[in-house]
């Protein structure tokens, strides 16, 4: 080996060398984190069927990045032509070795430089002028990936992006030098082929043309170098940018498909932020995108997070939890649970006395059904009153828990961090609900409801109102009127995203109304803004999601906008043009009235006069 | 002199001379708080209300006069269920002056008696 050998192969194997360590380093530190309990179900699940599942999902998700294909298809060419194409060039390249050497098992610079440890050696059978071939496609393969992502720089909408990623230093760093690796390569084999026969379709074409004289030949060592260089830079700052998600995404599959959840421990948590490719497709989801300067949303809180600086407080707590970059997210970085994790962290100790609570319990009277509206509903009496009718109608045993003397659920402390105080909370309200010993639960509050199933652990069913009048209509109850009225179904974060409710509410509206689809819908429905889990934002940051909120989803010629939330009614009702409703309250509008018997003894009375 | 059975109440006296550092670190980090009018529609609606007495105004009241033993008590009631922030007229953050000021008070409670 030469010096000009020694020189070329030294910052790509230093590099190699590095970044080889500081993933065993990382990683061992991070398995050491789980709980022994995660740690056992890690090992639990490492059967070969799962072990299948899990190498699918990598394949499919870490490569060809089909979940990005599903929302963006020019974003998801960007990504896979420069994951996919790597990939291969890095195997295809291995074989080409290999065939050439006939060695199985060589340093990995033979491989990464084989074009210039080869050079002169004329290409003897059609095997070697197909992998000239082959690695010139996959050249042209990654480098059309790489013009997509120099334009993404210039103009992302075209990329289907509306805002891209300011990215910090070190991203930038590592980015520069990814950018340089393939066309330096490709210059380099360019040159290569000019000094001597050979080459692909394209790097033997250009080589051809450059037609340099052999006092050049310096010039070609020197991009061989740059070549190596930039691989070797690339590897050093990795460990401080974005890109440790390439090799990071691998354990994640494997965590995620333990069940492994990023609440549960810190070492999850830590797999979840590095697995953060940055993609900026949460950007694009968030409704705070557009409002606020501020840089809130789940890309900048995922990054800082990695960095050394962390998060501000302001940061963590401008969130509306809505769930829309978790769906969207092409990776499943647990952003809430990571977000909610670090109130908890910072917020936990804060001091509360909810003794009160104990000494004016008053006795509520026994019934079947027990309905809890909650904080918000409170707020909307319409709803509590079309609840009593719905439940008359039906003649149901039912009791109102918190008419008289409110309570809440706790959901709001526990989205604050204020999870100590939590727990107190839901230990009154939970005595509370079951001291009339119902048999059925039922709220028409979707942040109640998350609660009731994620905590409260009761021993009798929890339905949200919608499954209960679905349930009514089940047993072939239906309302008598059914309107024209032209009305669109906007679905709760926390009824939609967070418990999966989207079918029940829309089978009341089927019944009742003419339901139109707006075309923000299920999955991808918009928040109203008002959430509790902002504490942060202000009133008209809050009036601003709303009305954007309106403007998209609101067609010409809706006359209603129905919703399941009284909370996203509350938001909704004072920036809208339109009337907003709950879902009760529509379906007791649609209601015959029944007549008791004096009454309609008293309307035969009134006919005869 | 007339008696007309009222008494002074000397925790309740408002003593504009009492410094309040707490209002001051809460007002730069929720300046909307300045915006009350204490007109009292949060204590109407505050779910707590009913058994302790307490409500958004009477803590905004105890901050700026700086009766902080009142307001310690008085806050920890808070179910921060955000009720408050729903109804006020003003548009103050309510629940992010809530939770500043049990921060404050997190942060610097063997400090001030």
């Amino acid at each position: 080996m030469t010096l000009l050998d020694t020189v070329l192969i030294l910052p790509f194997t230093a590099g190699l060398l590095f970044i080889l360590t500081v993933f065993a380093l990382k990683y061992y530190q991070w398995f050491r984190a789980l709980t022994p309990k995660n740690k056992l179900r890690m090992w639990k699940s490492l059967s070969l069927r799962s072990l299948l599942v899990s190498i699918l999902e990598i394949f499919r998700e870490c490569l060809l990045h089909l979940r990005i294909y599903r929302q963006k298809r020019r974003l998801w060419y960007m990504h896979m032509s420069l994951a996919f194409g790597w990939f291969l060039l890095i195997v295809i390249g291995h074989a080409e070795s290999v065939f050439s050497t006939g060695h199985i098992i060589s340093a990995p610079w033979k491989s990464v430089f084989f074009n210039y440890f080869s050079r002169g050696q004329e290409a003897t059978g059609w095997q070697q002028q197909f992998f000239n071939h082959l690695m010139d496609l996959l050249l042209l393969f990654i480098l059309s990936g790489l013009f997509l992502a120099v334009y993404k720089r210039i103009n992302s909408r075209l990329l289907g992006l509306k805002r891209r990623p300011l990215h910090n230093s070190p991203d930038r760093i590592a980015m520069t030098f990814l950018w340089l690796i393939f066309p330096a390569r490709f210059i380099a084999e360019a040159l290569n082929h000019s000094f001597y026969e050979g080459g692909g379709f394209m790097t033997g074409f250009f080589g051809n043309l450059m037609h340099l004289p052999g006092n050049m030949h310096f010039l070609s060592d020197t991009v061989w170098i740059l070549y190596s260089v930039s691989l070797g830079g690339f590897f050093f700052v990795l460990p401080w940018s974005r890109y440790m998600h390439i090799l990071t995404e691998i354990p994640h599959i494997l965590l995620k498909n333990a069940h492994i959840q990023a609440y549960q421990d810190e070492g999850c948590t830590e797999f979840h932020i590095h697995a953060c490719s940055s993609c900026g497709i949460c950007l694009n989801s968030c409704q705070m995108t557009n409002i606020t300067a501020y840089k809130g949303q789940s890309y900048y809180f995922i990054r800082n997070m990695r960095n050394i600086s962390g998060v501000c407080d302001r940061a963590i707590m401008n969130c509306m939890m809505c769930g829309r970059c978790l769906s969207d997210c092409p990776v499943q970085v647990d952003t809430l649970s990571i977000r909610l994790n670090e109130r908890i962290r910072r917020n936990n100790d804060l001091s509360f006395d909810y003794a009160y609570l104990e000494q004016t319990e008053q006795k509520i009277s026994p019934a079947r059904i027990a309905f809890f509206g909650g904080c918000m509903t409170q707020l909307s009496p319409a709803i509590i009153a079309s609840m009593k009718k719905i439940f008359s109608f039906y003649n149901e045993d039912y009791v109102l828990v918190d008419e008289t003397e409110a309570i809440c659920c706790g959901r709001p402390l526990y989205l604050s961090g204020q999870k100590q105080a939590y727990f107190d909370m839901i230990r009154h309200t939970r005595e509370r609900i079951l001291s009339c010993k119902p048999e059925l639960i039922v709220t028409s509050c979707p942040i109640c409801l998350t609660t009731f199933r994620n905590n409260y652990f009761f021993p009798v069913p929890v339905m949200h109102h919608s499954q209960y009048l679905v349930s009514m209509m089940q047993k072939g109850i239906f309302p008598a009127a059914r309107s024209n009225v032209k009305t669109i179904y906007h679905d709760p974060c926390e009824l939609g995203r967070y418990l999966g409710i989207y079918d029940e509410p829309r089978q009341v509206l089927i019944n009742t109304v003419d339901l139109q689809n707006p075309d923000f819908r299920q999955n991808d429905g918009l928040c109203c803004g008002g959430s509790i889990a902002d504490s942060e934002m202000d009133f008209r940051d809050k009036q601003e999601i709303a009305c954007n909120a309106l403007k998209q989803m609101i067609k010409p010629g809706t006359q209603l906008l129905a919703t399941s939330c009284p909370l996203c009614k509350i938001t909704f009702k004072t920036a809208s043009i339109i009337p907003v409703k709950d879902i009760a309250e529509i379906y007791a509008g649609a209601l015959p009235t029944r007549l008791t018997i004096e009454e309609f003894a008293e309307s035969e009375q009134m006919m005869q006069d | 002199m007339t008696e007309f059975g009222y008494n002074i109440h000397e925790d309740l006296m408002i003593d504009h001379d009492r410094p309040s550092p707490a209002f001051e670190a809460v007002l730069e980090k929720v300046p909307s708080i300045s915006w009350c009018i204490a007109c009292g529609s949060c204590t109407g609606t505050c779910i707590c209300s009913d058994q302790t007495g307490s409500g958004f105004r009477k803590l905004v009241h105890f901050l700026r006069n700086g009766m902080y033993d009142k307001l310690k008590k008085t806050l920890a009631y808070c179910q921060f269920c955000g009720k408050c922030s729903l109804v006020c007229p003003r548009g103050i953050n309510t629940r992010k002056a809530i939770l500043e000021m049990k921060k404050y008070f997190n942060l610097y409670s063997n400090d001030i008696a």
